[in-house]
């Protein structure tokens, strides 16, 4: 009892004598400890550079995207450059009309009828008529050139050298009248044709008159064009009819029907497709308080501070209907994966007593180190947590163009596997060790997804796809964690889409 | 007081936002008393210069972890001590036990004459103890842990503990009866 008591005062006469004593260090030691704190900082900025991860991704993508977009809007123009290019082999001589035929170009109110949206106006033309350039929007017509040429020197073959974009279209009956009538009354001014040969050619015309109304019953019908608009024609007083309608012609087989042309697209009439892809994708989260189970100082600047961002990835396939011409829905399954990492620093863990645990953002993490007893102390402790989900989508896919689109819609996710790894930072080095589990997790989660698509066809069957997308959980990772963690992905998805 | 307790919130607000300034001040204020803490847990002043400067980098790398300002000195202590502890738990061949003195003098019952001794001489006897046993005393006598959280956070059991404890009385009021005898004679000569 004297021994306990004598210890007490001992101790209490040294407590006593330490109670305020202080030592005065060396005049350099701040200097020597700011060294070290800029380090540190240093060191910290590099940290912090990873977490621009996602403004690589999202730059990259951005990019990406930019260039795909240009690649594809230039090579647009260059083909529609060609193809108004090829307008100019069909040369207009200056005008020499002949006065019979001007009689018959009041029966024309050419506005009117080319200014209509329906695309039979286009082979309701008349062969050979066209507007004066200067009088186009008037309605004023003019006979193309060289067929004057032919008819007053009786050349009946040259007859059919009418511009191969009007050779095989149907030909209305007043139309045909008119030209009829004008090159008779051309020969009979005295031209030195013969009867013969006038009755020749009239009979001929006249089975083409026949043959040709018999094609104006079959309407008028271009590969692909089912979900296509009628093409709405307005004649500008700088070009001809015949120029719009060779052009419209050429780039409407340049656009549809060529599949190596940047705008063609498989995917006009193709209701069905099928998609495979792939995405690495950069995954995180965002946080709120969860006031049910916040324990300060377990909050969400605590965890802001220590987590961190990784890369993850999906991969899955998805069938495609289209039931509008711009509008798809999307289904199938696929699978992704959330990863982030988390730090904290071991306040002296006892490895002794059996599980541990510390919190982390997904939810409190047990786990058991099989260590000695001392190595976890004021080690830093990192975590890996990776969650596992497969997910049903129902995406509704909108086309801007043939080749870009924009995605949104939702997924319903379903937890199918967790794996978290742990890992102490100590001054005697670095060691792995295997964590236990975080309880209480949700065993699905709701997603929404947005993104923006390119697409490149590869042949008639078959497109590439680029789609750079965010998705993000509408729902807690864990709802009785101290904070409310609610992940995201930022991802560039590639893959193939097939048609049928 | 309040005062002063204001220009400390201003200056932690400081050191959380990593304002050099702040953390100047924070340093100024405290670094007395944390070295004086770091000298006793080291065996000597290279060492607790050492623990000195890697507890303050833990302050600032820690200070968003601080919620109550006003317990900023016995947050930082704990730091400070944590810091020694795990500087010595680093270096297994001091950390042993077999290096107690063998010379053991008659410890009686009377006053220890501690008060008799500087500062500064109490500190040399306490940093010459072995490890653990210094470890274990600064945190009973001095810092006030009980023999529960020593064990905890030595990672020994509480028999142990004590039994260091009670080496440790035992080194330090021999040490001081042989100082105290060692000056009387020189006075006398």
């Amino acid at each position: 009892m004297s021994n306990s008591t004598e210890d007490n005062r001992f101790d209490f006469e040294i407590r006593k004598k330490y109670e305020r004593h202080a030592l005065s260090p060396d005049d350099n030691m701040w200097e020597k400890i700011y060294a070290r704190l800029a380090m540190h900082s240093s060191i910290h900025v590099l940290h912090k550079i990873r977490n621009l991860k996602i403004a690589v991704i999202i730059t990259t993508t951005a990019f990406i995207g930019t260039l795909l977009y240009y690649e594809i809007s230039i090579s647009g123009k260059h083909n529609q450059n060609i193809v108004l290019s090829k307008k100019n082999r069909i040369k207009e001589r200056p005008s020499t009309l002949h006065r019979n035929i001007l009689r018959e170009q009041n029966k024309f109110n050419l506005k009117k009828s080319y200014q209509s949206t329906d695309t039979t106006h286009l082979f309701t033309t008349p062969p050979g008529l066209i507007p004066k350039r200067h009088e186009a929007g008037k309605g004023v017509m003019q006979t193309q050139n060289h067929i004057l040429t032919n008819t007053q020197t009786g050349n009946s073959s040259k007859i059919k050298r009418r511009p191969k974009a009007l050779k095989n279209l149907p030909v209305s009956s007043v139309a045909r009248e008119a030209a009829l009538s004008s090159k008779e009354n051309l020969i009979l001014q005295g031209k030195e044709q013969s009867k013969s040969t006038i009755n020749k050619k009239r009979n001929k015309i006249k089975e083409t008159k026949q043959e040709r109304e018999k094609l104006q019953t079959i309407p008028p019908r271009l590969l692909y064009t089912e979900h296509h608009k009628p093409m709405n024609i307005i004649f500008s007083a700088k070009t001809t009819p015949l120029d719009h309608i060779v052009s419209a012609k050429k780039s409407f087989s340049s656009k549809l029907l060529n599949p190596l042309n940047a705008n063609y697209s498989p995917v006009l009439g193709r209701r069905y497709s099928l998609t495979f892809y792939i995405c690495p994708t950069y995954s995180y989260r965002s946080l709120a308080d969860n006031r049910a189970f916040s324990t300060p100082p377990y909050d969400k600047s605590y965890f802001n501070d220590r987590d961190q961002g990784d890369i993850s990835y999906a991969a899955g396939a998805l069938f495609t209907y289209s039931f509008r011409p711009k509008i798809r829905l999307e289904s199938g399954v696929y699978y992704f994966n959330y990863t982030y990492d988390f730090k904290t620093q071991a306040t002296y863990v006892n490895v002794d007593q059996g599980y541990n645990w510390f919190y982390t953002s997904a939810g409190i993490l047990n786990f058991h180190a099989y260590l000695s007893d001392t190595l976890l102390q004021n080690a830093l402790l990192k975590s890996k947590m990776k969650f596992s989900y497969l997910s049903i989508p129902l995406h509704a896919e909108y086309d801007f163009s043939p080749s870009i689109f924009m995605n949104i819609g939702m997924n319903i996710s379903f937890l199918i596997g967790k794996d978290l790894q742990m890992q102490a930072i100590d001054y005697t080095g670095d060691f792995d060790f295997q964590a236990g589990d975080i309880q209480h997790l949700h065993s699905y989660n709701l997603n929404i997804i947005i993104g923006l698509g390119f697409r490149q066809a590869i042949n008639k069957n078959m497109s590439f796809i680029i789609n750079p997308a965010f998705r993000a959980s509408l729902t807690t990772l864990n709802d009785q964690a101290t904070v409310k963690s609610y992940p995201y992905t930022v991802g560039l998805s590639a893959g193939l889409r097939y048609y049928f | 007081m309040a005062v002063k307790d204001k220009e400390l919130k201003r200056i932690v607000e400081g050191c959380k936002k990593g304002n050099p300034g702040d953390q100047k001040e924070l340093y100024h204020r405290f670094a007395p008393y944390m070295l004086s803490i770091c000298n006793r847990y080291a065996r000597n002043i290279m060492d607790a210069e050492d623990i000195f400067q890697e507890g303050f980098l833990k302050v600032y790398a820690n200070i968003h972890q601080l919620k109550r300002v006003e317990a900023v000195m016995w947050w930082m202590k704990r730091i400070f001590v944590n810091e020694a502890l795990s500087f010595y738990q680093k270096q297994p061949d001091l950390y042993r036990l077999d290096n107690i003195p063998e010379e053991k003098g008659d410890l009686t019952e009377e006053e220890t004459p501690v008060s008799k001794i500087s500062t500064e001489e109490m500190t040399l006897m306490i940093q010459n103890l072995p490890n653990k046993m210094r470890m274990v005393f600064n945190m009973y006598v001095i810092e006030g842990y009980t023999h529960q959280e020593i064990s905890d956070l030595l990672g020994i059991s509480v028999g142990t503990s004590k039994s260091n404890l009670h080496d440790a009385r035992k080194i330090l009021q021999m040490k001081i009866r042989q100082f105290e005898y060692q000056k009387n004679t020189d006075n006398n000569i």
